[in-house]
């Protein structure tokens, strides 16, 4: 089934818009409320477990992403059907900043709790491999002029590297275990209560809303962009 | 209120990340929304002058 | 197919590119190691490995841009892949001529090099293994990150941020001594990988 865009979907999209802001805003806000105040701090770590609620869903939504752009990118290359490319190009950017929020907010995290800003294992390791991934996807699009190539490059280079994050992961791993450095493995997050749950529950469902928004916001630019492109041609 | 403000001697720390947080996120959402309505106005009036 | 791999050695024998500045450049980032860190010995013999792999890496990503993209300015591309049905002969004449200007030079100068970084036979042996089986699969991956990228013109760090996420396995198995059987696995699965991509991406090009 070819899906083509038509007015009617970018009209129906655009309609959208102001109720997925308000839902958004309003699960942060519930999200805030159960995050800063209602949920009792940790006994270990006391009120600095608070940034595990924005830090989890970030990378949660960082990986996702990338997996989404991945199989846009493939789907792209089989059906060559114009709606995946949009789709990688709106996702894009997005993920990059969930990818960059969730280094930031787990460095934070990281200083009070285990002492360390950073740590070189496995998951951190490929959390910043995956930001670079994402600026290589986003700023490759802009670096080659046409434009029809450049979304071929770019959806190649997207498959590639998340076929490398594995490997990567693998790799980092087998070393770490080789090469046994001081403090990593205390970095395995304890078992959660429920009345942690809920306020992650609902930050992820935030953090869902604002990648659809904005996901959204994007594609119609993408689209607007490639209009005016077609055009200035 | 004070405690919320204290946070358990980790204000920074929460208050930093939080804030981060929502700044990029806000940031992110307006600068898109705001190059929309932008090329948007841009790429109606071409129409209509094409029309 | 010989007749490429000859066109390209003699093109780089007359540019810039010979076999004492290569040897320099890596003498050169190696001896950077002791200014920076110090001159005792076991810091010294434990750098080594890793900051050859650093030095490797860095010839490679320097000089991606030399692999394809003159042939593509020139119009060469397109002459050689109408002469040639298969432009695989091409890629692996460009995979040999790249290995042999930017990367058998420090294969050539590793003992010399071990021997000033206090290094014994058998560790040069182990270094020099790895850095063989590595450095392949690095000029695979280089190469087709250079024939995907033609179009664009001066990224070169846009390049460099392309491919240090894929040397990263290579670097980190390199380094260390008992791995050249995932080493070479690596190497492997990027010939694989970069054959294909290397004759999509020029294909691309070509056209």
């Amino acid at each position: 089934m070819y899906i083509k865009i038509k007015n009617n979907h970018i009209e129906f999209i655009k309609s959208a818009n102001p109720y997925l802001i308000f839902a958004t805003i309003f699960a942060f806000v519930i999200g805030l409320y159960y995050s800063l105040f209602q949920s009792p701090p940790d006994y270990i770590q006391g009120d600095s477990m608070r940034i595990m609620y924005i830090h989890v869903p970030s990378a949660w939504f960082a990986l996702m992403t990338y997996s989404i752009l991945a199989g846009s990118c493939v789907l792209w290359f089989i059906t060559r059907n114009p709606l995946f490319n949009v789709v990688a190009r709106s996702i894009a950017q997005v993920g990059m900043v969930f990818t960059l929020m969730s280094l930031i907010t787990g460095s934070i995290w990281g200083k009070p709790t285990w002492g360390v800003w950073w740590v070189w294992d496995a998951r951190l390791t490929s959390m910043l491999i995956l930001f670079f991934l994402y600026i290589a996807y986003i700023f490759l699009w802009q670096a080659i002029s046409n434009k029809e190539l450049a979304s071929k490059i770019s959806a190649a280079l997207a498959i590639i590297g998340f076929i490398n994050i594995p490997i990567i992961k693998f790799s980092v791993d087998w070393w770490n275990t080789l090469h046994q450095p001081a403090s990593i493995s205390k970095l395995s997050t304890p078992s959660i209560d429920t009345s942690m749950l809920i306020p992650l529950f609902i930050m992820t469902i935030a953090c869902f809303l604002f990648l659809v928004t904005v996901s959204l916001i994007r594609f119609r630019l993408v689209l607007i962009e490639n209009k005016m492109l077609r055009t200035s041609n | 209120m004070n405690e919320l403000l204290d946070m358990g001697g980790y204000a920074i720390f929460v208050w930093s990340s939080y804030g981060i947080f929502f700044f990029s996120l806000v940031t992110f959402f307006l600068i898109n929304i705001l190059n929309l309505r932008k090329y948007e106005k841009i790429f109606n009036k071409t129409k209509k002058k094409i029309d | 197919m010989s007749n490429l791999i000859k066109r390209d050695l003699l093109l780089s024998f007359y540019s810039s590119a010979n076999f004492f500045f290569t040897v320099s450049f890596f003498i050169l980032i190696l001896m950077l190691i002791p200014f920076a860190f110090g001159t005792q010995t076991e810091q010294l013999k434990v750098l080594f490995r890793g900051v050859v792999w650093i030095a490797l890496a860095l010839s490679i990503i320097i000089t991606v841009d030399r692999i394809y993209n003159a042939d593509y300015e020139d119009g060469n591309l397109d002459i050689i892949m109408q002469k040639n049905k298969t432009i695989e002969y091409l890629i692996i004449s460009k995979y040999i001529t790249h290995w042999f200007i930017y990367c058998l030079p420090l294969l050539v100068i590793l003992p010399v090099l071990s021997f000033l970084f206090y290094l014994d036979y058998l560790e040069t042996v182990q270094i020099f293994i790895n850095l063989f089986i590595g450095s392949f699969g690095m000029v695979f991956i280089a190469n087709f990150v250079s024939a995907l990228t033609l179009g664009a013109r001066r990224t070169i760090f846009l390049k460099a941020i392309i491919m240090i996420p894929l040397f990263v396995p290579f670097i980190i198995f390199g380094s260390d001594a008992g791995s050249w059987p995932i080493l070479l696995a690596l190497s492997m699965l990027s010939f694989v990988i970069s054959i294909y991509v290397t004759a999509y991406g020029l294909r691309l090009y070509g056209e």
